[in-house]
């Protein structure tokens, strides 16, 4: 999701707009004085969005409605919602009304469906079931003027249970700590799960059936449609020659030439095949001699036990372990041997279909060179045909390959999708039935995010807290064994800062994550030194332009240099001086 | 035989010879030292023993394999082919060994399936709690196992 531009719209002739106003690629700034009306346009922003804001009176008074324009892949979306008392948005795509709402709940439901974020139905406080709703998500990535500096997540209302947990696992793909109705979820989860797993081992069996159509070497689609090109070119100047004999003597040159490469391709890949059976034949001779030696062991202790007056005891104990493990390690060593013969049968088989490759290769350069030798000595024509005929076989060949090669590709993403759908329902399907174990992605991105914070500390220069971040199990941080409560003043503004770009770095990390915006309102400039801030936003324009994602920050003192070719910086244009405000009445 | 005669035949033939008993120089297959350590590859062992579904015996070196390979990013679809290592299956053997010495697995008689012993339980569940990159890892072969299990039924079944 992408940010292009918002408008306030006056209320009547007489009432403040505040003209069309372009978001930057990467970074937007609000640089003006105090009390000219940033927090009103940020807020607009996430009104748009469905975020419960109270206007002042004059501001609902003089503006009709906001108009946030976003990109969602490759659709614009239009989101206008009229400023006042009711719910009352409207959704518009290329121009077309395509939905209009009055509620925050169907707006919720219709936007996170289309910015593909699949939602699970979690328990409210009252223990009601509720779906999430995208309101709840904004101050992950947005942080209000007054209380977004003083909590990692202030939200305006809490009703779900374990809200700030459940937020950040749905902003990251986590999944939920507490669904609604685990065992029905549980079931059908169950039921995807058994679905995918079937359809996983139908779709690697077609993967390796089409892998073992493709002719050996494998090349890459590049490589041919490259060669193709090529073919097509030669064709083409067959076609149009003159001096048709040199033409055709020239084509059956490449054609030539091209086989001998493919044969020296096929050389290479027989020697690697060749080396691995041959140290397959290693690794099993090693294998047998450890089976030697295991069983030199073996009469080695009985010989020692035989011996009584070492030991009078029968069963003192001494090479006991050895004993035990005999019997097992030669069995494991035996059936070691049997795996390693399969893998060699099929490297083996492997060998055989390339040394066909290779005669068939060695048989076709023959008769291009005997084919050559005949049109040296005729005079052209038949030659010519001969040329062309055989380009036009090279090029229909060429063709067939490149198909089959792109069919396994597009086999090889089906196949990656089907695993990273399975592993997302396995994880629900985990959280479902066993809620209080481990899961893997939940403490990955425990880690990460502790991570990541420690870093941005760093870069905040914030030398009061501790660097030892820990993520509770709740997924909020703990600075060394200190709560963010009980931080006060700087340390508390660095620390909330950290967490945020520390998340907004996880969720870029994800190409398909929507979440790829940062708001921040007002950094309270005067618990950071400028050069500190400064740092902060360096670092998040990097972020930002390296990952497709977008930054946008208001500021009273602190003034970043933009730079005018991803970045755009939003003055007040109505009035001057000091009294200049970013609404106005229009065309005044 | 003369000198002469002896000599041309040996200059023939000494290539030959040359060729055949020089070491090959690429023993590359196979060859992944650092990766099998016991500890980890017993603490994997324990994690997959101790689901529901008990590994067999006689597949724990290729299970193992297996899972190392899909679990470690950089292993999924390299040539490496850890599921056929030699060394990684004599390494489980001896960590199963010493797995089985300890008393923190018992194989079933019956079924010659493994299963971990409440200690070996509790060693695992130790180092899940850690909730460290071990922790994600034994995880991830836990999941990995699974979808193995799932997908031979299913190919069962096929």
């Amino acid at each position: 999701m992408r940010f292009e531009s918002l408008e306030i719209v006056a209320n009547g002739p007489n009432g403040w707009g505040s003209g069309l106003l372009e978001f930057g690629s990467d970074i937007t700034q609000l640089f003006a004085e105090n009390e000219s009306g940033k927090t009103p346009l940020i807020m607009s922003t996430l009104f748009c969005l469905g975020m419960d804001v109270k206007f002042r009176a004059d501001i609902t008074r003089n503006c009709k409605s906001a108009i946030l324009q976003i990109a969602i892949n490759d659709k614009k979306i239009t989101l206008e919602r009229s400023i006042g008392e009711k719910f009352d948005l409207t959704v518009h795509e290329s121009s077309k009304t395509i939905n209009r709402f009055y509620n925050d709940e169907d707006f919720s439901r219709f936007f996170l469906n289309l910015i593909n974020i699949k939602t699970n139905k979690l328990i409210t406080t009252s223990g009601t079931p509720t779906l999430p709703y995208f309101s709840s998500l904004i101050p992950l990535f947005y942080l209000d003027q007054d209380h977004g500096y003083l909590e990692f997540y202030a939200a305006r209302q809490s009703f779900v249970k374990d809200q700030y947990s459940e937020m950040v696992r749905l902003l990251v793909g986590l999944p939920p700590f507490n669904l609604y109705d685990k065992k029905r979820t549980g079931i059908e989860l169950k039921k995807e799960a058994d679905y995918l797993d079937t359809s996983i081992v139908s779709s690697r069996k077609l993967l390796e059936r089409l892998q073992q159509d493709l002719t050996a070497p494998i090349r890459t689609i590049d490589t041919l449609e490259k060669k193709l090109e090529r073919s097509k070119t030669r064709l083409e100047e067959l076609k149009n020659t003159k001096n048709v004999k040199s033409e055709a003597l020239s084509g059956l040159d490449d054609l030539i030439a091209e086989q001998r490469v493919r044969y020296r391709e096929l050389s290479n890949e027989s020697i690697q095949l060749e080396s691995k059976i041959s140290s397959a034949k290693l690794i099993r001779d090693e294998i047998e001699s450890e089976i030697q030696t295991l069983n030199l062991n073996e009469d080695a202790r009985r010989a020692f036990i035989s011996f009584s007056e070492l030991c009078t005891t029968p069963n003192c104990g001494m090479f006991m372990a050895s004993a035990e493990s005999y019997g097992k390690s030669l069995l494991y060593l035996r059936d070691q041997i049997k795996d390693l013969e399969i893998s060699t049968a099929a490297n083996i088989q492997a060998a055989e279909r390339l040394e066909i490759a290779k005669s068939l290769t060695n048989r076709h350069i023959e008769s291009f060179i005997h084919k050559r030798s005949i049109a040296e000595r005729e005079a052209g024509i038949d030659a010519f045909i001969e040329a062309i005929s055989t380009t036009t076989s090279d090029i229909f060949e060429l063709q067939l390959e490149l198909g089959k090669l792109k069919k396994v590709e597009a086999q090889k993403t089906n196949h990656a999708n089907l695993l990273a759908r399975r592993d997302k329902t396995l994880s629900l399907l985990e959280a479902a039935q066993k809620p209080s174990e481990q899961s893997a992605e939940v403490i990955t991105f425990r880690l990460r995010l502790s991570q990541a914070m420690t870093k941005w500390l760093d870069t905040l220069h914030a030398r009061n807290v501790s660097n030892q971040i820990k993520i509770d199990s709740n997924l909020k941080p703990m600075m060394g064994d200190e709560k963010l409560e009980i931080f006060k003043g700087s340390s508390k503004t660095r620390t909330v800062l950290a967490f945020h770009a520390a998340l907004f770095e996880i969720c870029l990390e994800d190409k398909n994550s929507p979440f790829r915006i940062l708001i921040l309102d007002t950094p309270k400039q005067q618990d950071i030194p400028d050069i500190h801030l400064s740092d902060y936003i360096e670092e998040l324009k990097s972020l930002a332009s390296k990952n497709n994602a977008q930054v946008i920050f208001s500021t009273s003192s602190y003034r970043y240099q933009i730079d005018p070719a991803t970045d755009k910086e939003w003055l007040p244009k109505f009035g001057n001086g000091e009294d200049a405000m970013y609404l106005g009445i229009p065309n005044q | 035989m003369k000198l002469v005669e002896a000599i041309e035949i040996a200059s023939t033939e000494a290539p030959l010879i040359i060729t055949r008993s020089a070491p090959r120089s690429r023993r590359d297959a196979l060859q992944n030292e650092s990766l099998f350590h016991m500890p980890l590859i017993a603490l994997s062992i324990l994690s997959l023993a101790k689901g529901r579904s008990k590994p067999k015996a006689d597949e724990i070196g290729k299970l193992i394999g297996q899972c190392f390979e899909h679990s470690l990013a950089t292993f999924s679809g390299s040539s490496q082919e850890l599921g056929w290592s030699a060394n990684l299956r004599i390494r489980t053997v001896k960590a199963l060994t010493f797995l089985e010495s300890t008393n923190l697995i018992t194989i079933n008689k019956n079924t010659s399936r493994l299963e971990a012993t409440s200690t070996g339980k509790k060693i695992v569940d130790g180092a899940i709690e850690s909730e460290g990159e071990l922790c994600v890892f034994l995880l991830t072969i836990q999941r990995e196992y699974r979808n193995i299990c799932k997908e031979r039924a299913v190919e069962e079944k096929l």
